[in-house]
């Protein structure tokens, strides 16, 4: 089967998207930055009643963290004041090539995964999806 | 031809490469982070006197500085690098860049030329807009439903 065939049928569901960390907005910043180098993580999801509100990523440390808050500051602000709202998700039935596109569109790194009742179900990651890729492509020929 | 064969005949530099932040080891961490936060970049390359890569100051690196809690944005940028490097020439081809990303787990890949010098700066954005052209009528969809434009599309990140 052709690449271009394979990435628009399977689905979102053949990238690995669990494990995932998500915490709640009053999370504090401190305990955030922790979580992710902890769980070896990029993307942390900001989930308030199994709903998505957010993401707190290795971006927004760069962006919006780094120098700004002073160490007191960041074991009192929460995640909340720092995330990147509204954030752009695929669901589980979508087609891998929809996440490409969405990637590709919106520049984003992490892409959450929602269940058809709009939970939270996972995360697609780059280490993720590169080794989708990588498997789907590097055990074939050129033709 | 199809998505396989480009994969592995086309070289890096079809794809929409991004700007290089080179950095001299001595840059303060400061002055780096201001140099990506102006460029909406993720990703700077510390090179030598000739303009070969040595080291990748990434967000990630960044995290990992901030959440050890000793960071000083005084010290200089050498201090805080990704202890993975990944450099693919320009006229290697796409899925060489797709094997360093898996096999080092890294987002940034850095673009060198014949020389071994650094010319720019790829990775997973780079990547999916190539994949993402093979898919037009997905992009259109997809464009709708985040609501952007499928021409100028938003920031790296996230």
């Amino acid at each position: 089967m052709e690449l271009e065939s394979v990435l628009a049928e399977k689905t979102v569901e053949c990238i690995t998207s669990r494990p995932y960390t998500s915490v709640s907005p009053d999370t504090c910043l401190k305990m955030a930055l922790e979580t992710l180098v902890e769980l070896d993580v990029g993307c942390l999801m900001i989930e308030e009643s199994g709903r998505l509100v957010g993401v707190f990523s290795e971006w927004d440390v760069l962006h919006r963290v780094a120098g700004n808050f002073s160490d007191a500051e960041l074991e009192s602000v929460s995640v909340s004041e720092v995330m990147s709202r509204d954030p752009t998700y695929v669901y589980e039935s979508d087609s891998v090539a929809a996440v490409l596109t969405v990637l590709a569109l919106c520049g984003c790194r992490h892409v959450p995964v929602l269940a058809a009742d709009d939970t939270v179900a996972g995360i697609v990651s780059p280490k993720r999806l590169a080794a989708f890729l990588h498997d789907e492509v590097a055990d074939r020929s050129p033709r | 031809m199809g998505l396989y064969e480009d994969i592995w005949t086309e070289p890096c530099r079809q794809l929409r490469l991004r700007e290089l932040v080179p950095l001299d080891p001595t840059t303060p961490i400061r002055d780096a982070i201001a140099a990506l936060r102006d460029r909406r970049l993720g990703c700077a390359i510390v090179v030598d006197a000739v303009g070969r890569p040595t080291g990748m100051f990434t967000e990630r690196s960044l995290t990992r500085a901030l959440a050890g809690g000793a960071l000083s944005l005084d010290d200089p940028v050498a201090t805080c690098l990704d202890p993975e490097l990944s450099t693919v020439a320009l006229d290697e081809p796409i899925a060489r860049m797709l094997d360093a990303m898996n096999q080092r787990g890294t987002r940034f890949v850095c673009i060198v030329d014949a020389g071994g010098k650094a010319v720019a700066i790829t990775g997973q954005k780079g990547l999916m807009e190539c994949l993402a052209e093979y898919f037009p009528r997905q992009v259109n969809v997809m464009a709708r439903r985040v609501g952007v434009d499928a021409v100028s599309r938003k920031r790296e990140g996230g």
